[in-house]
């Protein structure tokens, strides 16, 4: 750890450097140069490989903890600095506070804010603590570079790339400014080399070993292209590192051919190739980022995929033995592809691992070129990031910094544009209860309860990129992204093809599921009037259980049932062109939705009212493209039947969580292979598998509205399990540990 | 699908469960039609509320809190609340369903829905693209199947004409003529054969052994594929004659592809309760697998045709 002293003298530093370079991509360069002198954690004995950080108070990220670019971490400096005060000299205390007073108007995010608050008179929330249907922040999330480029032509290939394209155009300090990282970048692989090395002669046996294999590597990186594995993976890590980098790409492709070629010449084995994957995971871990951390294996688009998928192979044995939150290891599929990848992937996660994520390129590529509008072979290289929304390797960016509630907007609707939960007028009067006398007048008020704040959101979304881009060159991403090189154009000021981005919905489901109880109860059958309906949700159903128990059983999305289908299908697709609609408006190549979790299905739930799918107040709301919880009834094939129904065209993730029990898993592992398989070739788009054991048996028993679908064998026949009778349920739960 | 024999679709089922994704009623994936109306009384049968061809309501005391609120609702007096006990007089009651849907605990349910076959099949038809990667498809099971058997034979046909692979439960006591025609429709038998003991059969099901034996005979003669399924019953008809028997009906017919056991369990005893009736066996304990793994060795018909 650095001690707080030296981090506060650290922005003393940071600052002047800061003020002292007129240039944007020189400044940039020279900061980011700064920073990774001071902010680079030593080597530790047990390391694999080499790099880690620990982010200062003021600094350069794409993303720390919701701030951005030159970031200002104020309460944690103002904290620090408040420690360390007596042991400051008069001249470093004036300098520190007027430090902390020049980042509090100058950190990108207050200018953001500011630009927003110029052209709407207010600021945008920022969180669900906020009253309303939406709330954004800032930051470039989830930008996935090519380090396919980085391993072909390593540091002093990018170099030589550049002068090319420096001579070419005359120069330009953007071009100066990206020599400058590299060289950093080589400096960083030397002081490590050194640390490697001190390592190796305080240690012995397979140690010494290793830190003197890691210290050659290191060195080697500074003068080529790497050679080994080892030296791909160390080289992928420390650009990861020194970027601020949390989503990996396709590391089989980037890293298969390095791997297979040290197999066949013997350089290692496969338990090595395993041995340095776990290292590598070792680090994730300390990074800890589990809504990122993104690894890609499969799929098509692959320079060579035998290599590839022979890497494949050893990273989801690292995953089995890990069996840990990160990395978030996900397997692309496609028809015809290595049924021994796909199988390593079943049996990963069978054993309960919930990894390798399953994608459909079977379904995906195609709609990635149309909502994208890019060519089959850039479609190809899609990966979802984080919670699950798409980019282009080095093609595209994507970040999704905002949350738009769809229950929360209902609730609105029925209030006439209150946020009855905040007791908010959010200042946009759709009509009264008694106002909305039809279907179609509730849905179209709930539509403009969202148009105006989605709107916000994608100027929000443009100013985040253009301030961004007045800010810095964003060169650690620059590097590495389509086609800023060759158009000597930094990432945000045309460099990137594709400026994407993405807006992540939630409560889709809840709203529907409402929308399709109030439809048939209110609309058609008459069973109470609107604002009778208001009275039960605004009293939490207090006294109108018999109500809440009707509207429960109205049809309900996950059951593939036309009539609640439909809701959710048409309600997805108009929030998708609204968004997308908003996001042309403002200058965005593409503004899209996702529908993924992450969760806020539950935090923000806490802070939405009682629904009219029978849902109580604070509870959470139903996840991502889920079922409403526990009300998935008619199984699985049902279940992903409803989850097809989407239009892919008109989003860039969604995430379909499917639980099944291990028992079932192993004894009918071909059908539930048939089933998986047929779900990603008929526009089934994901799957995240858990796999049931013991434990979530006895859970099922004490929250069965969780566990609706969750099936057990019994002798010649399978059961819901929660249908069953609590002895025969722990009869069950013992059994199965006996089978075990 | 055709319009022609639209009529007949209209044929009108008592159908108690469609079950999706159905992985043990025969081949691949399948969804399995539950029929209700039973010609058998077996004694074990986990499936009692199967036996009346009729919709009925069904009550779990154990899940009963004693609210009250079924009585606030039924027009027919069906449920009385005195001190701890909830007594239901299913004579009285019209199927209305109201309780069912007022119920806060789920305690009561009403078993059986009249549908027609076109409605069955337009949920069956869902999975097509599962049964057609898996080569699964339908199971009509019970009850016993065969009871609505102009229903039944509407399904299979619109499973026919769709592309579907068809599969029953049956338990043999259907008249042949009408078995004949099955064999028209169904590409796959799943034949119960439940005791070889003439006495015991009679006294556990309710029926002779030699119709099931005559229409095993006459599948065998049609050349109808068959799965044998054969309910195993501790201390009922665990006996070596009847494994004997199984061997020998393997050996005797080809067109038996294969044969399964069934070991007891005792899921279904608390449904006799549920549905008025009185469970016989209550002293049986479900079969441990490692029993199982035994009575399923007993069957195996060596590929020397050695029986």
């Amino acid at each position: 750890m650095i001690c707080d002293k030296e981090r506060v003298l650290d922005v003393i530093a940071f600052t002047q450097l800061y003020k002292s370079e007129p240039d944007k991509y020189l400044r940039e360069a020279k900061c980011l140069d700064f920073q990774l002198d001071n902010i680079l954690v030593p080597l530790e004995e047990n390391d694999v490989l080499a790099g880690m950080m620990q982010h200062g108070f003021v600094g350069f990220s794409s993303q720390y903890g919701g701030l951005y670019t030159y970031y200002y971490n104020e309460r944690d400096f103002q904290n620090a600095l408040e420690k360390v005060w007596n042991e400051l000299t008069p001249d470093e205390q004036k300098l520190a506070q007027a430090a902390g007073d020049f980042w509090h108007y100058h950190n990108t995010k207050k200018k953001v804010n500011e630009r927003f608050i110029q052209k709407f008179g207010f600021e945008q929330g920022s969180n669900y603590l906020s009253p309303g249907p939406a709330n954004c922040s800032c930051r470039i999330a989830g930008t996935n570079v090519d380090f396919g480029k980085l391993i072909r032509l390593g540091l002093p290939g990018l170099l030589d790339e550049i002068n090319v394209y420096r001579v070419q155009s005359g120069g330009s300090t953007f071009y100066d400014a990206l020599e400058i990282w590299i060289e950093t970048l080589k400096k960083v692989c030397n002081r490590y080399a050194v640390q490697a090395l001190d390592w190796a002669q305080k240690t012995d046996g397979d140690r010494k070993e290793g830190f003197l294999q890691l210290a050659a590597a290191l060195r080697n990186l500074c003068v080529g292209p790497p050679q080994s594995f080892l030296e791909g993976l160390q080289l992928m890590w420390i650009y990861s590192v020194c970027s601020d980098l949390m989503n990996y790409a396709r590391m089989d492709d980037y890293l298969g051919d390095l791997y297979a070629s040290d197999l066949a010449n013997g350089v290692i084995d496969e338990e090595t190739g395993i041995r340095y994957i776990l290292g590598l995971y070792q680090r994730f871990k300390q990074v800890g980022k589990i809504h990122d951390c993104r690894v890609i294996i499969g799929g098509k688009g692959r320079a060579h995929e035998e290599n590839a998928d022979k890497l494949a192979m050893a990273i989801m044995e690292a995953s089995r033995r890990f069996r840990d939150t990160v990395p978030q290891l996900t397997m692309r599929y496609y028809h015809g592809m290595s049924e021994e990848v796909f199988d390593k992937a079943m049996q990963v996660n069978m054993e309960g691992c919930t990894f390798p994520i399953i994608y459909s390129d079977e379904t995906n590529i195609p709609a990635v070129m149309e909502v994208y509008g890019v060519s089959e072979k850039e479609a190809e290289q899609y990966v979802p990031f984080g919670c699950g929304e798409y980019v282009l390797v080095g093609m595209s960016t994507g970040t999704p910094n905002n949350g738009v509630n769809l229950l929360k907007a209902l609730e609105c609707a029925l209030h006439n544009g209150v946020d009855h939960f905040n007791h908010v007028d959010m200042g946009i009067h759709t009509g009264t209860p008694q106002e909305l006398d039809s279907y179609d007048k509730l849905y179209a008020a709930l539509l403009k309860q969202l148009d105006e704040p989605i709107y916000r959101l994608a100027y929000h979304k443009m100013l985040n990129y253009r301030t961004a881009g007045d800010e810095a060159g964003y060169l650690h991403l620059s590097l590495l992204m389509d086609d800023c090189i060759a158009r000597g154009k930094a990432l945000f000021e045309g460099g990137v093809r594709y400026e994407n981005a993405s807006s992540e919905i939630f409560g889709l489901i809840s709203c529907a599921d409402s929308l399709t109880a109030i439809r048939k109860y209110v609309y058609e059958e008459k069973r109470f009037t609107l604002p009778q309906l208001v009275e039960m949700l605004d009293k939490n159903y207090e006294g109108f259980e018999a109500e809440r128990q009707l509207l429960l059983s109205a049809p309900k999305y996950g059951n593939d049932d036309a009539y609640a289908d439909e809701t959710a299908v048409k309600l997805f697709a108009d929030i998708a062109d609204m968004t997308s609609k908003h996001g042309q408006e403002v200058g965005l190549h593409r503004y899209n939705i996702v529908s993924v979790n992450n969760s806020m299905s539950a935090d923000w739930g806490f802070f939405c009212d009682a629904s009219a799918c029978g849902r109580k107040r604070s509870s959470a709301m139903a996840n991502a493209n889920g079922a409403s919880i526990g009300a998935d009834k008619n199984g699985i094939t049902a279940l992903l039947n409803s989850m097809s129904k989407f239009d892919n065209q008109k989003h860039v993730g969604v995430i379909n969580n499917i639980r099944l029990t291990k028992e079932m898993f192993q004894s009918s592992y071909d059908k539930i292979k048939f089933l998986l398989k047929t779900f990603y070739e008929n526009g089934g788009v994901q799957t995240n598998l858990s796999v049931v054991g013991r434990d979530d048996l006895i859970n099922a028993q004490k929250h069965p509205e969780k566990y609706q679908n969750l099936l057990v064998r019994i002798g010649g026949f399978s059961a819901r399990f929660v249908t069953l009778d609590p002895i025969l349920q722990k009869e069950i739960i013992e059994r199965t540990t006996y089978a075990d | 699908m055709r319009c022609k024999g639209l009529v007949q679709f209209m044929y009108k089922g008592i159908v108690f469960d469609i079950s999706r994704f159905c992985v043990h009623d025969g081949p691949g994936i399948r969804t399995t039609v539950f029929l209700k109306g039973c010609n058998m009384r077996c004694r074990w049968c986990h499936n009692p509320e199967s036996f009346s061809p009729a919709p009925q309501l069904s009550f779990s005391a154990s899940k009963c809190t004693l609210c009250g609120a079924c009585m606030a609702v039924c027009p027919a007096e069906v449920h009385r609340l005195s001190g701890d006990t909830h007594t239901v007089n299913r004579d009285a009651c019209v199927r209305c369903g109201a309780c069912v849907t007022t119920c806060p605990q789920d305690a009561l349910k009403l078993v059986g829905k009249e549908m027609t076959a076109q409605e069955v099949f337009a949920e069956v038809i869902k999975d097509k693209k599962y049964y057609d990667t898996s080569g699964g498809g339908m199971t009509v099971s019970g009850g016993e199947s065969t009871v609505q058997y102009d229903f039944l034979c509407a399904l299979l046909t619109l499973a026919r004409e769709n592309g579907i692979h068809t599969c029953i439960e049956t338990n043999g006591i259907v008249p042949s003529e009408r078995l004949e025609a099955l064999c028209k429709l169904v590409d796959l038998f799943l034949f119960d054969y439940k005791a070889t003991d003439e006495e015991i059969h009679r006294a556990y099901t309710g029926c002779e052994r030699s119709r099931v034996l005559d229409s095993l005979a006459l599948l065998a003669e049609k050349g109808a594929a068959c799965i044998l399924r054969c309910p195993i019953i501790p201390g009922i008809n665990d006996n070596d004659a009847h494994f004997a028997a199984i061997r020998a009906l393997r050996g005797r017919y080809s067109n038996i592809l294969d044969a399964e056991i069934m070991p007891y369990h005792d899921i279904g005893k608390n449904k006799w309760d549920e549905v008025g009736l009185t469970y016989t066996l209550p002293d049986l304990k479900s079969v441990p697998p490692e029993q199982a793994k035994i009575w399923r060795g007993k069957i195996v018909v060596h590929s020397n045709g050695d029986v």
